[in-house]
């Protein structure tokens, strides 16, 4: 019987056309001179493989790496020289803050926010983004408690456990 | 929750934690899958394009999981929904009822309609499970168990406010204390609780046939004998108040008058004592009929219910024979030997020479033994002030029996190893024989033990 993490090798077998659907993306990106061969599409979807593996990861489709591709191929700060390195390591950013803020971040919300903090606090600096994304996830935990615990309160939880804030 | 420590008590005390994720073996699709491939009835390649089918109902609730929002997710939340789609498809599968179209939905690879079908089964069951609830609320037995009680008004109710037939299908989201008498355990989710309440609620049907304080007079008597807040035992009510019933028909009481006076006891200890294994195997057969006769049960699953339970009767009850300890199964309206729960003395807290004084001189005045008996409860708390109130000439004759049948069973054993020091001084003895061998001693109390133990069958020390 299959596993869901047998989701992610499954892709593997339709590799060509997922290759394919990567390489599509330069449609958009070789207007920035960010241009990815069929070798560096199969880089980018093998590390996204074993991110997947070592975070506990199945994901469904390549519309994540699709869409990393289009909201930072016109950052100023990615050069053709480290453009695979640095798709990579976004990638890697990704999944990592979406365990960390327990899915409760939806995959668009996250690569906005990723690409803010890139062009506008970060320089283009991947450490500074990795820094800045874990002072981000945190206080989006925090802020996710209190919403809980707020949507609790209006649901009547306090008074059924005899915590009612106004007694 | 308390569980206690008396092996008859914990023979029926079943603590059931039906929690979420939990394994139940292999699913119905995985053998039938498996078993397809066994018997050539399904290739290696229809079972992959079977299996990658159920992947793409997978990836679908994925989506509808996160809302859109999400084409990822951990590991664990994906195994969570695979099993939920299993568990549907499952119900789906089983509800064809014919292997052979079951292997052919495997051999086309008709995986969607089977779930939806599953699906749409789950989702029923849900349903009436809520209104099966309901109704359970109502025909609810009100005599006090805390398991009971607590299973109906939190346990279940978890169930029903947290169950998700899409996502949740295969989870038991709730902690059922109280056992039923017989449970499916193989089964899991919505179908397990469906199940348990048709059954809680059937035990309830024949409960109901029985006043609710002759219930609570059987359960007190259960705690009494156990020496346990009877509200805190984890125990089907059902069995006892079935056990409670069938002995009343053999004694040829009313049916629902269930504990029983000691000569009605007295009587049927000696005719259940008298029959042969085969003689006790006929005797359960036709007192379960005479159950059903008396209570004017019809209904057929009931009747199989009670039917079910002869063999664990006869167990039970050729256990109490051999041992010589159906009083812990009969359940008596007044037992004078058994089921003392306050004892009376603990070692080491001695009375003052002077209050002990005045203790024998308000016993020596006083004539009723009953006040006598609770002045020694109230103010005797050890075992020596309690030898030296035996010693102490201020009871007489009968009055010691009184006393004595108000001691619990360790304590009377306290006692016993006293009076019994010198037979006890290489171990253990068969008391029944001590009792007959022994001499009478000097003191007066001692005799008069000696002959209330002989009056109360002791057998072992």
């Amino acid at each position: 019987m299959l596993l869901p993490t047998d989701f992610n090798s499954m892709n593997n077998i339709g590799q060509t056309r997922l290759i394919n659907e990567i390489l599509e993306m330069n449609k958009e990106s070789r207007e920035f001179n960010l241009v990815l061969t069929p070798r560096d599409a199969a880089s980018i979807l093998e590390a996204r493989n074993e991110f997947l593996q070592q975070l506990a990861r199945i994901e469904m489709s390549i519309d994540v790496s699709k869409s990393l591709i289009r909201n930072f191929c016109n950052s100023s700060f990615i050069t053709p020289e480290d453009y695979v390195a640095t798709l990579i390591e976004l990638h890697e950013i990704f999944y990592h803050i979406k365990n960390e803020t327990d899915d409760k971040i939806g995959d668009n919300e996250l690569i906005r926010v990723m690409k803010d903090y890139f062009e506008n606090s970060c320089g283009g600096s991947l450490e500074l983004l990795k820094s800045m994304l874990a002072s981000y996830s945190e206080e989006f935990r925090k802020t996710t408690v209190v919403h809980t615990l707020l949507k609790e309160d209006q649901n009547g939880d306090f008074k059924k456990s005899g915590n009612k804030p106004n007694e | 929750m308390e569980i206690s420590k008396n092996p008859e008590t914990n023979r029926m005390s079943k603590k059931i934690h039906k929690n979420t994720k939990e394994s139940k073996g292999e699913p119905f699709t995985l053998a039938l899958i498996k078993a397809g491939l066994r018997a050539g009835r399904v290739s290696k390649e229809e079972v992959e394009y079977f299996q990658l089918q159920i992947m793409d109902i997978l990836k679908d609730l994925i989506l509808r999981y996160t809302k859109g929002e999400s084409t990822s997710v951990k590991v664990d939340t994906a195994a969570d929904i695979l099993n939920s789609i299993i568990y549907s498809i499952d119900a789906g599968l089983q509800s064809i009822n014919d292997p052979d179209a079951a292997f052919q939905i495997i051999k086309n690879g008709a995986v969607w309609q089977v779930y939806d079908k599953g699906l749409a089964l789950v989702k029923a069951c849900f349903e009436e499970s809520k209104t099966l609830y309901r109704n359970l609320r109502k025909s609810r037995l009100r005599v006090g168990l805390e398991a009971y009680d607590l299973t109906i008004d939190e346990g279940l109710a978890i169930f029903f406010d947290k169950y998700g037939p899409v996502f949740e299908a295969h989870h038991t989201m709730a902690s059922i204390d109280y056992p039923l008498l017989f449970d499916d355990m193989s089964i899991q989710g919505v179908f397990y609780f469906k199940r348990y309440i048709e059954t809680l609620s059937m035990e309830n049907r024949f409960c109901k046939m029985v006043p609710e304080e002759e219930i609570k007079k059987v359960l007190m008597a259960h705690g009494r004998i156990h020496q346990m807040d009877y509200t805190k035992i984890l125990i089907n009510i059902f069995e006892l108040v079935l056990s409670a019933v069938f002995f009343a028909v053999l004694s040829e009481e009313n049916p629902v008058t269930l504990v029983m006076s000691d000569m009605k006891y007295r009587v049927l200890a000696t005719k259940l004592n008298s029959l042969s294994s085969v003689q006790l195997d006929m005797i359960i057969d036709e007192g379960l009929n005479m159950v059903m006769h008396a209570m004017g049960i019809n209904e057929k699953e009931l009747s199989d219910y009670i039917r079910k339970y002869k063999d664990t009767l006869k167990t039970r009850l050729a256990s109490a024979l051999a041992t010589d300890s159906l009083k812990n199964f009969v359940l008596m309206e007044d037992e004078p030997l058994f089921g003392k729960i306050k004892t009376i003395f603990t070692d080491g807290e001695r009375m003052s020479d002077v209050n002990f004084q005045k203790l024998i001189g308000r016993l020596i005045k006083e004539l009723d033994i009953t006040a006598k008996a609770s002045l020694i409860k109230s103010e005797v708390h050890s075992l020596e002030d309690f030898i030296d109130i035996l010693e102490g000439s201020c009871l007489f004759g009968s009055e010691y029996f009184y006393l004595f049948s108000q001691l619990s069973d360790p304590e009377l054993a306290l006692l016993a190893e006293v009076v019994f020091s010198d037979e006890m001084r290489n171990g253990p003895i068969d008391l029944s024989k001590s009792i007959s061998c022994k001499i009478l001693t000097s003191m007066e109390w001692q005799d008069q033990f000696i002959k209330f133990l002989a009056g109360a069958r002791y057998c072992q020390v």
